[in-house]
């Protein structure tokens, strides 16, 4: 339906669409010298100031309009965008219709076959919150917000250029999230922002509500626990992935970026790493690597040891392993088992318990629970030793989603301990690493093995030896660090 | 083929290396220590020759006829029939010594209360798992596992060095020419399965370079295999390597101390021969598959898979055990396998390729067009 210049035409049209929506506020007015032009705005109830009408931008523009002659009004709109900074013309009701349901107002005038679009306060929103899930040491503490206008100003923010792209596209056919995808455009390598709108635009879906919804659906293995793109609530995070060639998706109202392609290294970067000295960083990183190995197998090997491979460790320490389990009545798989679950109840109950308790259940109940468990002779001291350690090790892994998947492994390998030992724990070591080389992020290796051209391996290299970008930059603009007056590789 | 589902060079090395490392390092030393006393190393110098050349071989073989051998729409000249057919028994038999030879050594020295069928069960699903994935995740998985494996192989051979007892080392040639060359023969048989990588060539990027690749993995295995083989000597003694079974694993027994935090190193580092055994096993059994399916036709190419896969879990039922299976394999190798393919191979490299006429059959009427 096009907007036509009888403005009446075009109330009866918007009205048809918008019936029946109470959040909808539509007033008509009149502006001009002799109140003699018919306008006509309409937007979501709390996008506009409902504390005063003329504190708002649309208010604002009434006034500027009000002693305006029915010419210069005209002039006025199609010359000087009503003295607003953002305007946008729409043609078609529908377009208007939409562009009111992204959080603006609408506004006809008579007279003028187009529908205008004014950027207002639009929904409401968290605004820029304080990260807490990726916390950090050093650098912003600024986390992503839930608007995709807000995250994209973070990100443009830290990356000043002209070449910094975004890219809009609306996501669900009912819930029409904008989608944007934040990239640098000679940085990235040609066909890989083709590629993510194509997988963006593979399935049609009703709504989306956070990035976790779209790139579940964009991921090449469903069936895999590690995520394929990677999760990240902070601006400087995705800064930094633009700069490597990646690109940066965000989805309007989440609070979480997701950067694309990702690699299993790159799950174990923080931007503290970047941040302190390469010695220290590559330390952690070790660390980080070492604690993944823990999280997923020592409770197997734990079980291997005691149950088949006992000759393993000296004798003394057997010994006391043995002296430990002494009354405890269930089987050394049962026992583990167990303490692994009510590890897991604990964690849930720590994040589903509203406020400042989940943390002090999380606490009160380890302690508690696993000392009583320890005193009641159910489990033996070196198995909450055991899965303590283990649930320690899971947490040093930075990215959440990535440290879940460890923990499914976990569980998986203690199956095959408990039936195999060791040889069970090598066979599920096998099927991992085949796995994780099998698995693609955007067709690219997930499990990066050729690393010396990536920076994000286990090393942190000195700041002035990160001179290459990732694999995924563009082949002629390989060299992010160079010394001044050097020519390009 | 699509080029990010091919290997790269370094991969394709590590898949090769791989595939011969285990069978190289379990048996050979006790085989040959047997048969050579203090002559192994020579043997296995010689042997290692014979493998070079067989791998000079293989490349000309390669650059002559590509993977069109492997082509089930290709019209075949019979000496490539000849060696398909010889290739496949052999991948068979070595798919079966594989299953055997794990078997025993899971039941020696990690389980030695489970009986056979439940051992061979997971290996042998774990490998049909990484066969359905196809060859690339397992060459990527080689490069991955390669870097870790160098690293422990290095850090097992600097521990052993303090162990050694230079006494241990006598004069060599003691033995009579004709035993050393059988016991070469013996070992450049194992070597034979070198022509896997004629399979693995066909997922490589870079295939000019099969040649030099081979190479190389020839190269690092002989030093991996020479260097065990004398510290096991100078460890054990020649006399007593060729009583034991599988001494490469026993020497990690033999690492540790009774005081540090693990007094059996074994029981850990078997997982590089476990590994290594997957990797043989899996390459046996995907290029027995390949061959098949090179001289049938398509669409029963998914389903001979699994048919292929239940006929040599039988069969390594019905050998019973790794004397059996090597026994088997060494006998037709011996006097069958090798010389039949070295001829064969040398026979088709030197003989005018034959398929030059189908093609001229095929283009003449078009060109009359």
């Amino acid at each position: 339906m096009n907007v036509s210049a009888n403005i009446e035409d075009n109330i009866q049209k918007f009205e048809s669409l918008m019936s029946e929506c109470a959040d909808i506020k539509k007033k008509r007015f009149s502006i001009g010298k002799n109140f003699g032009t018919k306008c006509y705005l309409a937007y979501i109830e709390v996008t506009v100031s409902n504390v005063s009408l003329a504190d708002s931008v649309v208010g604002k523009m009434i006034t500027f309009l009000q002693d305006k002659s029915e010419n210069e009004i005209r002039q006025c709109i199609s010359n000087n965008s009503m003295g607003l900074s953002d305007v946008t013309e729409f043609y078609t009701v529908e377009e208007t219709v939409s562009g009111m349901l992204t959080g603006d107002a609408v506004l006809f005038v008579d007279g003028i076959p187009c529908g205008f679009k004014i950027a207002i306060k639009g929904y409401p929103n968290m605004g820029v919150t304080k990260n807490d899930i990726e916390p950090n040491i050093r650098g912003s503490k600024e986390g992503f917000a839930d608007s995709v206008k807000v995250n994209t100003a973070l990100i443009r923010k830290r990356v000043r250029t002209n070449n910094l792209k975004v890219k809009e596209i609306k996501v669900g056919v009912r819930s029409n999230t904008t989608v944007s995808i934040v990239y640098i455009d000679d940085i990235v390598k040609p066909g890989l922002v083709e590629k993510i709108e194509g997988e963006l635009s593979k399935y049609e879906i009703d709504g989306i509500f956070d990035s976790g919804m779209l790139i579940q659906l964009m991921e090449q293995s469903e069936n895999s626990p590690f995520p394929q793109y990677q999760a990240t609530e902070r601006p400087d995070r995705a800064a930094m992935a633009v700069l490597e060639g990646r690109a940066v998706l965000l989805v309007d109202n989440s609070p979480m970026a997701v950067l694309l392609p990702a690699n299993y290294n790159s799950f174990f970067v923080t931007t503290d790493d970047y941040y302190n000295r390469w010695e220290i960083a590559t330390m952690e990183r070790i660390v980080r690597y070492v604690a993944s190995y823990i999280a997923m197998f020592l409770p197997g090997l734990y079980l291997s040891i005691i149950q088949y491979h006992s000759q393993v460790v000296p004798t003394t320490l057997i010994l006391t392993f043995a002296s430990s389990r002494i009354g405890v009545p269930f089987s050394p798989f049962a026992e583990v088992f167990l303490m692994e679950v009510a590890f897991e109840l604990l964690r849930e109950a720590g994040i589903r318990i509203p406020g400042g308790l989940g943390n002090t259940i999380g606490i009160v109940g380890g302690l508690i629970v696993g000392q009583a468990a320890v005193d009641a002779g159910l489990v033996s001291p070196i198995v909450v030793i055991v899965v303590a350690l283990t649930a320690l090790a899971s947490f040093c892994i930075p990215n959440e989603e990535f440290g879940s998947a460890y923990r499914l492994i976990k569980f998986a390998m203690l199956f095959a301990a408990t039936f195999f030992g060791i040889y069970g724990v090598i066979l599920g070591s096998i099927v991992l690493v085949l796995h994780l080389c099998s698995l693609k992020s955007l067709d690219y290796d997930f499990l990066l093995v050729s690393t010396d051209k990536n920076n994000e391996n286990i090393i942190r290299k000195a700041s002035n030896k990160l001179i290459r970008r990732s694999v995924y930059a563009d082949s002629n603009q390989k060299i992010r660090l160079r010394k001044r007056g050097e020519e390009n590789e | 083929m699509n080029k990010e589902e091919m290997i790269s060079e370094k991969q394709c090395f590590y898949l090769i290396t791989f595939e011969l490392f285990g069978l190289l390092t379990l048996f050979l030393p006790s085989f040959l220590s047997r048969k050579l006393s203090q002559d192994a190393p020579v043997g296995l110098t010689i042997g290692f020759l014979f493998a070079a050349i067989f791998a000079l071989l293989l490349s000309m073989f390669y650059r002559k006829y590509q993977n069109e051998f492997l082509s089930a729409k290709k019209k075949n000249s019979f000496l490539t029939d000849v060696l398909i057919f010889l290739f496949f028994i052999q991948t068979i038999l070595l798919s079966i010594f594989a299953l055997n030879i794990t078997w025993e050594i899971v039941q020696m020295f990690l389980l030695p209360t489970l009986n056979r069928f439940l051992i061979l069960i997971p290996f042998f699903a774990v490998s049909v798992f990484a066969l359905e994935k196809g060859l690339v995740p397992r060459a990527k998985m080689a490069e991955f596992c390669g870097k870790i494996f160098i690293f422990v192989l290095g850090f097992i051979f600097i521990f052993s060095l303090k162990k050694i007892d230079l006494n241990q080392y006598e004069a060599i040639f003691i033995s009579s020419p004709k035993r050393i060359a059988i016991g070469s023969y013996d070992v450049f048989i194992i070597l034979e399965t070198l022509i896997f990588s004629l399979f693995a060539v066909k997922f490589s990027k870079s295939k000019d370079k099969y040649g030099s690749t081979l190479r190389k993995s020839i190269i690092a295995c002989y030093i991996l295999t020479v260097l065990l083989l004398l510290v096991l000597m100078g460890t054990f003694g020649v006399d007593y390597i060729g009583q034991m079974e599988y001494p490469a694993i026993r020497l990690l027994r033999n690492l540790t101390k009774s005081s540090s935090f693990l007094s059996r190193l074994d029981v850990l580092m078997i997982w590089i021969w476990l590994v290594s055994l997957f990797y043989f096993f899996c390459g046996s059994m995907n290029y027995a598959h390949l061959l098949l399916k090179s001289v049938l036709e398509e669409s029963s190419g998914k389903y001979m898979n699994y048919v292929l896969y239940v006929v040599i879990f039988a069969l390594a039922w019905i050998f019973g055990n790794v004397s059996n299976s090597f026994y088997i394999y060494r006998n037709y190798m011996f006097y069958i396998g090798t010389p039949f393919t070295v001829v064969a191979l040398l026979l088709a490299i030197v003989l005018p390729k034959k398929e030059k006429e189908n093609e001229l059959e095929s283009v003449g009427p078009k060109s009359e067009e």
